[in-house]
């Protein structure tokens, strides 16, 4: 019988105790042969209709319903509850013929001691009578005792192992006590339900995993077909063995499994693909090439599948990169654009006549141009990095680089440098800031012309005799007046590329289109310039093209809208490889040019005249003198009427000596001094005078500055060339007519306008109006223009003819304002 | 007061010797430059007139040799050709360009000779 004076505390050790003792008095308890032989066989039926009832059934939730139903039948139960050892405890499956209240108190702590008892001995316990329990056992298992009499609770076996526990609660009628038999039945039923839970477990545990590769198939074949990259995968043998959708953009074939991988691309050369591919199956390596298919660009890479260390298969992916490839061939295209664009404005800049050269502001050279190299005899090598100029003749002038470093611009300054070799050379530098894109000025760019030449020319003119220097003196003037038309009509610059389409203009071009260079830039040059649809005659850039060597001339006209003379120069743009891409055209308006070259040609002309004239003078005027002194002296010694005749000899011959001073007087100037001509006095005088003179249908009016006049000159010479002039002006009127005479100053010169409403001049004419002996007039000389015009000259001006048929002619005279003292000291 | 008249022209020679004895002088003709160099060896000269452009020597050859000489002595350049802008002509006193009235010729003939 239990120990009823058990501990309190000790609860659990109690119903083990008592548990033993119950089980081991029902063991030991006698009983027949038969009853045995008859349990024993029933055991064995019901056990064995057990069996086949669960064996077949792999679900778990299923075969506990099962087992349960079939315990609680055999065994009579009336309620059975099953716990499976799962992570360590004890969890209920599944219970049935059991009130929620008392599952709630089976599954607290309490309510698993019989079970945990059954886990840890791995037999079963059979409480025949809740009743014989102890007292003072937990409350809960008093709430045991009020729902269930007799309890059964076997193990759930595998080999020596416990899975879990099957709970059976009281047996239904006839209420008895569950019996040794019962625990036998339960045990024996308990063997297969163990295996048929394990086999089920085993089985879920396979569907489980089952399910988790279906899904995570099913989520390969999504990522495989939602990637935006071709992917598909090949086996050793180089056959297709899967593939996805976006493979259709690569290929035409309609089926491709099975297929060789290579026919899938229909590409000409499948080569490196091949190479990449073989690459990864022999090493293992992932490999990327890139092709192009069909104008698009692709990026092919090949990762190896590995099987036991065995290659097994290659995964290709292929990604569309058209856009990134082309957006890195614009890229590429752009950098060659910027280095062409850099290597012409080199070729421009090593190609000028003049140096080039850039510093930055502490005066370090930082570049250096062919000329450069000629004029100054350093290499580029050797002049990078010093500081220019690199062997000074002079102390630079300091202030200059600061005015310069604080924005000016320094033109046509005349300096002695010193060549390599230590020669001496004339340069005429013209210096300006350059400026960082935030416009800091950042250095100074120099463009450095060698005028030594000129300057010997010069000079050796000036040692020459006076006659030369003046004549040099003329050029240079002219020269001068050349320069500042250059200067203040800049120069025409374009390049044209093999096709005549215009690639660059600058300003001058813009302002003579007058388009924006948007509108210029791309279109024909033959358009833009000759209005034209075919290439222009006279086009120096074809002939540049075809021969591939610069071209320089003139041509009237080049521009449609005008009547322009104009120097054209057209050199080729060669490339690396010597191919001419295009031509730098540079074309000036010269009509200004051309116009001061009549003016020396026709001076020249004069200086002939002149040793015609000395040669006429002797031949003429000696037998002249002869006459005109003998018929003098006859005129004195005869009688009349022979005496008379004798005058008359005389009067003639000193009127044939006056022609020829007048004849010889304009091809030799007076030396005297020059003295200060107040024009405007002048002016007014000479319009008074020949107001006298005129009838009442020529009006002449005079303009007179306000401002005064003062020019250096010989008063009476340039009476004469301005009164011709006027002269002119009143011939020219037929009957009624107006002159108007005005003077004003204009950058340096005094002018003189004489304007008539005369018949005016024929083109032709304005040329040769200032050559000796050319008239327009029946009875003129052709001489009062000529000397008008060797007087202008002689006082370092100029005179312009502005005339048209029908409405008259103006007549301009620029003459050189005198330099007043006050002027020199400021 | 002794005139040395050079010129190539046999009419002018004429012509000068008849007016300038007509005003009182005494006239001596030389017919070239070099004609005109060997008289000035032999005599002494008041006065000379010279033409330029003459064959073999010309009057500026001469009127340098004859300033090497006698320094002092004025010489007139007479010529049929405005030569004044040549320096060459500076060295002489006066130019004066011919003419059938020679009354320029004559006014200055005197006011040399009697400075």
């Amino acid at each position: 019988m239990p120990n009823r004076n058990m501990k309190k505390s000790n609860v659990k050790d109690t119903i083990y105790s008592l548990a033993d003792e119950t089980f081991h008095g029902k063991v030991t308890g006698a009983y027949n042969g038969l009853q045995w032989a008859d349990e024993l066989l029933e055991r064995y039926t019901s056990i064995f209709d057990f069996a086949k009832a669960i064996i077949s059934i792999l679900d778990l939730d299923e075969l506990l319903i099962k087992i349960t139903g079939v315990i609680t039948r055999i065994t009579s139960s009336k309620g059975c509850l099953i716990r499976l050892y799962e992570n360590g405890e004890l969890k209920i499956k599944y219970y049935k013929g059991l009130p929620s209240g008392m599952i709630h108190i089976l599954n607290n702590k309490t309510g698993r001691i019989i079970s945990e008892y059954v886990l840890a001995k791995g037999y079963s316990l059979l409480i025949e009578d809740t009743s014989l329990l102890p007292d003072g056992l937990p409350s809960q298992l008093n709430v045991i005792r009020l729902f269930s009499r007799s309890i059964l609770c076997v193990p759930l076996k595998l080999d020596f192992e416990v899975i879990g526990t099957i709970e059976l609660f009281d047996k239904e009628y006839p209420y008895d006590s569950f019996t040794i038999s019962d625990t036998l039945t339960a045990e024996g039923l308990a063997v297969f339900a163990s295996l048929s839970i394990d086999k089920s477990r085993i089985y879920q545990k396979e569907k489980i995993q089952e399910m988790k590769a279906v899904r995570a198939k099913t989520k390969l074949e999504a990522v495989f077909n939602s990637v935006t990259a071709a992917i598909i995968t090949i086996d050793r043998d180089y056959k297709v063995t899967s593939l996805n959708n976006h493979m259709n953009n690569w290929s035409n074939l309609s089926s491709l499994i099975g297929r060789d991988y290579i026919d899938v691309f229909s590409l000409e050369d499948s080569i490196p693909i091949h190479e990449a591919v073989k690459s990864t199956f022999a090493t293992g390596k992932i490999n990327t090439v890139t092709f192009v298919n069909d104008g698009r660009y692709a990026e092919l890479t090949s990762y190896p599948i590995f099987e036991h260390k065995e290659i097994i298969e290659c995964i290709i992916l292929i990604r569309d990169v058209t856009e990134s490839k082309l957006h890195e061939k614009k890229i590429i295209m752009l950098y060659n654009e910027v280095t062409e664009s850099k290597e012409r404005l080199e070729s421009l800049v090593n190609d000028s006549a003049d140096a080039i050269i850039t510093t930055n502001i502490d005066g370090v050279i930082t570049s250096w141009n062919m000329s450069a190299e000629r004029i100054y005899g350093f290499t580029k090598d050797e002049a990078l990095g010093q500081i220019f100029p690199i062997l000074p003749y002079t102390e630079p002038d300091r202030d200059l680089i600061k005015y310069l470093l604080d924005g000016d611009t320094f033109k046509d300054i005349e300096v002695l440098s010193k060549r390599k070799n230590g020669d001496i050379i004339h340069t005429s530098l013209t210096m300006s800031p350059m400026r960082n894109s935030i416009r800091e000025i950042n250095g100074i760019s120099i463009i450095v012309r060698d005028i030594t030449r000129r300057k010997k020319i010069e000079h050796e003119l000036l040692k020459s005799n006076l006659e030369g220097a003046r004549l040099y003196e003329q050029v240079s003037l002219a020269e001068n007046e050349l320069k500042n038309i250059f200067e203040s009509i800049s120069d025409l610059v374009y390049i044209v590329d093999n096709d005549y389409n215009i690639q660059k203009v600058n300003r001058a071009v813009c302002n003579l289109v007058g388009l924006e260079m948007d509108g210029i830039v791309g279109k024909k040059c033959y358009e833009v310039f000759h209005n034209i649809d075919t290439v222009w005659e006279k086009c120096l850039h074809k002939k540049t093209l075809d021969n591939k060597r610069s071209y320089i001339s003139e041509a009237e006209r080049f521009y449609y809208k005008g009547e322009e003379t104009f120097g054209m120069s057209s050199s080729p743009i060669l490339d690396r490889d010597g191919n001419v891409k295009g031509t730098v055209n540079i074309v000036r308006d010269i009509t200004e040019l051309k116009k001061l070259t009549a003016q020396l040609a026709s001076f020249e002309k004069m200086a002939m005249l002149g040793e015609v004239a000395a040669g006429m003078a002797h031949s003429i005027r000696n037998p002249l003198v002869s006459i005109g002194g003998f018929a003098k002296r006859l005129n004195q010694k005869l009688e009349p009427p022979y005496c008379e005749y004798a005058g008359i000899i005389q009067a003639e011959t000193s009127r044939l000596e006056e022609l020829l001073r007048k004849t010889l007087g304009f091809v030799h100037s007076v030396k005297s001094s020059m003295t200060t001509i107040d024009l405007n006095t002048l002016i007014a005088t000479l319009i008074h005078i020949t107001m006298k003179d005129l009838n009442a249908d020529i009006a002449i009016e005079g303009e007179i500055s306000s401002e005064k006049i003062d020019i250096m000159g010989y008063t009476p010479r340039i009476k004469v060339a301005v009164s011709n002039i006027i002269k002119n002006a009143v011939q020219s009127i037929d009957k009624k007519g107006r002159i108007k005479i005005k003077t004003y100053k204009q950058e340096g010169f005094a002018v003189i306008e004489i304007e008539d409403s005369g018949i005016g001049l024929k083109k032709d004419a304005v040329k040769h109006i200032f050559d000796p002996f050319y008239t327009t007039k029946p009875d003129g000389t052709g001489l009062g223009l000529a000397i008008a015009h060797k007087i202008i000259m002689e006082h370092s001006g100029s005179i312009d003819v502005i005339s048209e048929q029908g409405t008259g002619t103006v007549v301009i005279i620029k003459i050189p304002l005198k330099i007043d003292n006050e002027d020199i000291n400021s | 007061m002794k005139i040395l008249i050079v010129d190539d022209d046999p009419h002018i020679r004429t012509l000068y010797k008849e007016e300038l004895i007509d005003e009182g002088y005494e006239v001596v003709l030389a017919n070239s430059g070099k004609e005109a160099l060997e008289l000035f060896e032999k005599e002494s000269f008041d006065l000379v007139t010279l033409d330029i452009l003459m064959p073999g020597m010309d009057g500026i050859e001469v009127l340098r040799k004859m300033k090497e000489k006698n320094p002092t002595l004025p010489v007139i350049m007479s010529t049929a050709y405005d030569y004044r802008d040549d320096f060459s002509v500076w060295a002489s006193e006066a130019y004066v360009v011919k003419s059938a009235d020679l009354d320029e010729l004559k006014g200055t003939i005197k006011k040399l000779l009697n400075k």
